[in-house]
């Protein structure tokens, strides 16, 4: 059985039930014990900015999701964030939230040559 | 469904409130983390999915689903690291 995880998000104001749920089984991962990395590309990048992640909120029975970030940061996940997907929306490392790493395809491939499985929201 | 409360012996009590699926695993992974193995756990979860996340959950942490009886669920914590 994998020890690591992946879950990789497009999507934030293009479809705040796909963010949410990606940071639902994201923390299900994490807390399961596996390394989990959530890789953030396409309109997925402003999760990452906290004025944006402050603005979804699903309702009952899901958490805001904020809450579901802070909750997976505080479990020790990780959050990359597609770097030429950022730059195209005009987005700075200084916008991102605590936490999350500016990353490349690489850093993706890496992670998933390794040996991690991923779901894709 | 909820059944009567099992009279099952344990040092600790998790309550995962009306919280389903990812929740309720990040939740109780942050409470335990600092417990010991060996310990005993009663864990409440109401997720109608609980009894198909916990025992998974338990396989992939390798803490001990001693018993079950939806929603009360008595799970030992990494009991091949207890000292003996």
């Amino acid at each position: 059985m994998a020890n690591t995880f992946c879950v990789t998000i497009t999507h934030c104001k293009t479809d705040p039930d796909k963010a949410t749920l990606g940071f639902v089984v994201a923390n299900a991962a994490q807390g399961s014990e596996k390394e989990t990395m959530v890789f953030l590309s396409s309109d997925g990048v402003y999760c990452a900015v906290p004025e944006e992640a402050a603005k979804i909120d699903e309702g009952a029975p899901f958490a805001p999701l904020k809450d579901l970030m802070d909750k997976f940061l505080k479990a020790g996940g990780k959050i990359y964030v597609c770097t030429p997907c950022m730059k195209k929306r005009g987005i700075a490392e200084t916008d991102l939230i605590k936490g999350a790493t500016p990353a490349g395809g690489a850093a993706l491939v890496e992670w998933l040559a390794n040996g991690s499985p991923a779901v894709a929201y | 469904m909820a059944t009567n409360r099992p009279a099952w012996d344990f040092d600790d009590e998790f309550d995962g409130g009306e919280e389903t699926c990812g929740r309720v695993i990040v939740n109780l992974y942050l409470y335990i983390r600092c417990q010991q193995p060996g310990y005993r756990i009663l864990v409440i979860s109401r997720d109608p999915g609980a009894p198909m996340e916990l025992p998974a959950w338990c396989r992939m942490t390798q803490n001990e689903l001693t018993a079950m009886q939806h929603p009360y669920y008595l799970i030992t914590l990494k009991p091949h690291l207890v000292r003996r």
